[in-house]
């Protein structure tokens, strides 16, 4: 009977591809929105970015002591009403693991228990490294983070090099960070996302509350086990569809028992 | 209404109401990119032009950069004033021209 459970991908699912490259363009668009914090996880510090990074402000924030009224503001409308769909559509460090996992290599399943690490990254080096040790800090959130390397640090570095001027490279341990979680995006879906990310965190949090997200109705359920195969995540949509690893893919809304729905239907 | 639905509507309105008030208040919003010109006296040991590797400056001239940048977070214009180019005016000034990338103290 699970054929007949199946349903082809969502319209929404077939374009994720087109939408996520259309939202790294906003962000990285020369749009000169200066003063604004976007909802993603991408570098401030590159000659592209129009947006600020809410964790770079989060960060930055928490070295000066003050609170960042407009980066916990623009989390908290997105992560109300869309949760874990900025990961899976807008953020552009997930269309570059989502890019990458393309290739075709071997894939390996991180661990449920390694997303707790990303809480670890969002309370140690987002906060509590930056409020007691400033941003001179070895450990500083934005002195290890990967995208600030991808997008600014070796691209400068490389620059830099061509200009025939002293090239300088980012630290010891950024560059480790980066070279591991670049080598691990083609052996495991999303491991930024899964493992470390500080704004994965927060969207987690918000996972069990958003106003839109993936619902599951056991009424329609077959039981066919179709979209705990889909999911690349290793999340069950009929235990809990609302898992904070979930990036709304929609992967699993092949079957009829996944959609997504408001938060105010029945 | 669900329970879901009502605690959403809520987090919606609080995180609009962070975001109003933040933008409404004076100071500090994000890490922000303005060209800012703050009058100090001169010093001697700052010459003119481009000032991208203050950390290799010597001490009165680091002294006087890091004055500047506790100036302007005083005043909660910028956050990052040490990411970005400094440029010593004829002035005597400060010129902030650039509050992202572009200096070795950026921390990407």
């Amino acid at each position: 009977m699970a054929h007949q459970n199946k349903k082809p991908p969502s319209k929404l699912s077939r374009y994720r591809l087109g939408i996520q490259a259309a939202f790294a363009f906003l962000w990285l668009a020369p749009l000169r929105m200066f003063g604004l914090c976007s909802p993603v996880f991408h570098c401030y510090a590159c000659p592209l970015a129009a947006f600020a990074c809410p964790v770079g402000v989060l960060a930055q924030f928490s070295a000066l002591h003050a609170f960042p009224f407009i980066a916990l503001g623009t989390l908290g409308v997105t992560g109300a009403l869309f949760g874990g769909f900025v990961c899976g559509w807008a953020c552009p460090f997930g269309l570059l693991q989502d890019l990458a996992a393309k290739v075709p290599t071997p894939k390996f399943e991180l661990p449920v228990w390694a997303g707790y690490f990303r809480y670890a990254t969002l309370a140690g080096l987002v906060f509590a490294v930056p409020w007691f040790w400033g941003e001179t800090s070895q450990l500083f959130f934005c002195r290890v983070c990967p995208a600030g390397a991808l997008e600014v640090a070796l691209p400068g570095a490389i620059q830099g090099g061509l200009a025939g001027q002293a090239i300088i490279w980012p630290s010891a341990l950024k560059l480790g960070v980066t070279l591991a979680v670049v080598a691990a995006m083609f052996f495991i879906r999303r491991p930024w996302c899964g493992a470390l990310c500080p704004l994965g965190a927060i969207f987690g949090l918000f996972s069990r509350v958003s106003m839109f997200t993936v619902r599951f109705f056991p009424a329609r359920c077959s039981e066919c086990g179709l979209c705990e195969k889909t999911c690349a995540y290793g999340v069950d949509s009929a235990v809990r569809a609302d898992d904070p690893r979930c990036i709304r893919c929609l992967e699993c809304a092949r079957c009829k028992a996944c959609e997504v729905a408001p938060a105010w239907k029945p | 209404m669900p329970r879901r639905a009502i605690f959403a509507a809520a987090a919606t309105i609080f995180g609009l109401g962070l975001l109003v008030y933040g933008y409404a208040r004076p100071g500090l919003r994000v890490v922000e990119k303005k060209e800012v010109e703050v009058k100090l006296p001169p010093d001697p040991g700052m010459p003119e032009g481009p000032v991208p590797e203050w950390m290799d400056k010597p001490p009165t001239t680091q002294k006087v950069i890091e004055d500047f940048a506790a100036t302007l977070r005083e005043q909660s214009v910028i956050s990052l004033v040490t990411m970005g180019a400094i440029t010593r005016t004829a002035s005597g000034g400060l010129l902030v021209t650039e509050t992202k990338a572009g200096s070795p103290r950026c921390p990407t």
